[in-house]
């Protein structure tokens, strides 16, 4: 591939050298790369949109560049196919715009980050709205998961802007701009952004059922972290009963967002029949991101269920799971990227989680079929890690 | 050979073995099994590791039932550590 300098960059592009730098540091010129000092920037590379602009087109009528149908608006969460089945669902669909974003789903969801969002970028900057807004969140992801954090933050930047500029736009626009900006935001624990519709009824009725389900994943995990675990969980089996089991995607991560809640509510038998369902329409297409993602929320049901009975499953849960928090703090912390419960081995975190909840160690040692002293030893470490010396103290660095 | 801390707790003495935890680059310490294994100060009364489950007579301050050690009104806590001693009278060295 070809590189430009900044300073050739920017006579491209009839801007200043600076402008072009400023881009470049925002991660908003997918490829570029700073080596040494200097920034490299690929020569095919697209000039950034620049926001100001975007909010300016709000108050043009719509044209083709924000027109919008759900075509292309994360095809494969909007399908419908039996669990084994999931490649050749993506395959059956025509070549061209559609198959890609659903490969580069495809790939995002069955662990394999680098994948996904090199098939993502070509669609950052689409002229079909569908296309650009599933870009942008498999791009930010992605690149969470892979470590590219500015990446990932450029193209959470480009699904807010998006929200923005559908003000004015057509209803489908709105509802699309809401339900990514959403997902990106909620899942990643962030404020959610302006510009979003007050009731989640002003838009879940303009999308197709599949989408429609994963936005309520999306309301129902937000319920889940302002402590509304009954009403999330109501939320979750309703929308399963409603149709929402067909398609698997979203089944899955709905499925675990009940999980969250059962555990909290310490209803664990429902929260082992949720795992177990979800982890049956993932397996047999190797749909495990969204059990890595989760981990921490989950309290101890991978450990339960999942490591013994498939450890090689579970690892490569636990991979995920240590890439994308690397990721996640970064997000949240981004000078550091230091969480200091991050110090703690997933199982330490598991076990903390559960103490922090209340749970008590013979519980805990029940739950995570571990013995006792095992339990004792993991807590006591956590304390020791984290420079405390009292049980509850630990929930100050949990996600309860 | 392993490093040792040595801790007083009370007049009962613990030496507890430090293991090198190369992820957060600190040592930590290892706790002897206390339920298995009874140490107890001059006084007769009974070393507890603090996050051990409450046991039936464990009370919290606002004398509700506590989840461990560490949360009972009985429990005397040890500085900078994770031990401490109970002081109710039933785990009392016979």
């Amino acid at each position: 591939m070809e590189y430009l300098t900044v300073r050739e960059t920017a006579e491209k592009w009839s801007l200043s050298p600076r402008m072009v730098q400023q881009f470049c540091m925002q991660g908003r010129i997918p490829g570029a790369r700073k080596l040494g000092k200097f920034w490299t920037i690929p020569a095919d590379a697209e000039k950034p949109r620049d926001p100001r602009i975007l909010r300016k087109r709000d108050e043009e009528p719509a044209s083709a560049a924000v027109m919008l149908d759900h075509t292309n608006l994360m095809p494969l969460m909007n399908t419908a196919f039996k669990p084994g089945r999931c490649l050749a669902a993506v395959e059956a669909m025509p070549a061209g715009t559609k198959r890609d974003i659903a490969t580069a789903e495809y790939h995002y969801f069955s662990g394999k980050p680098a994948a996904a969002a090199k098939e993502a970028e070509p669609y950052l900057t689409s002229q079909d709205m569908g296309a650009r807004l599933s870009a942008c969140l498999i791009y930010a992801y992605a690149n969470l998961s892979v470590g590219e954090i500015r990446r990932a933050q450029f193209a959470l930047g480009e699904l807010n802007a998006a929200l923005t500029a559908a003000g004015q736009q057509s209803k489908q626009f709105q509802a699309a701009s809401a339900f990514v900006a959403a997902a990106g935001a909620v899942l990643l624990h962030l404020p959610l952004p302006e510009g979003m519709p007050a009731d989640t009824l002003d838009f879940l009725p303009m999308l197709p059922t599949g989408l429609r389900a994963f936005a309520l994943y999306v309301q129902a995990h937000y319920l889940y972290l302002k402590g509304e675990y009954g009403p999330s969980a109501g939320i979750v089996e309703g929308v399963l009963t409603m149709g929402g089991a067909d398609y698997p995607i979203p089944a899955i991560y709905l499925h675990l967002v009940a999980v969250m809640d059962y555990m909290c509510l310490k209803q664990t038998e429902q929260a082992k029949v949720h795992l177990l369902s979800a982890w049956e329409i993932a397996r047999p297409d190797d749909l495990i991101e969204g059990f890595g993602e989760h981990h921490g929320l989950l309290g101890g049901m991978l450990e339960s269920i999942i490591k013994a009975e498939w450890p090689e499953d579970f690892k490569r849960i636990i991979d995920i799971t240590y890439r994308f928090s690397y990721g996640w703090r970064r997000v949240h912390n981004p000078v550091t990227g230091h969480n200091v419960a991050d110090d703690l081995t997933t199982t330490e975190f598991t076990a903390s989680m559960l103490a922090a909840r209340g749970w008590t160690n013979q519980e805990i040692a029940d739950h995570m079929h571990i013995s006792l002293n095992t339990v004792k030893r993991y807590i006591s470490t956590a304390l020791e890690k984290l420079h405390i010396s009292h049980r509850q103290e630990l929930k100050q660095f949990m996600l309860l | 050979m392993a490093e040792i801390r040595r801790y007083e707790v009370e007049g009962a003495v613990l030496e507890l073995t430090l293991r090198y935890d190369e992820r957060t680059k600190m040592f930590l310490e290892e706790y002897p099994d206390l339920m298995e294994h009874p140490v107890y100060t001059p006084e007769g009364e009974r070393v507890m590791l603090t996050i051990e489950d409450a046991c039936a007579y464990g009370e919290a301050a606002d004398g509700t039932r506590c989840i461990d050690c560490g949360s009972c009104v009985h429990y005397r806590q040890a500085p900078d550590s994770l031990v401490g001693v109970c002081g109710h009278a039933s785990h009392r060295r016979a």
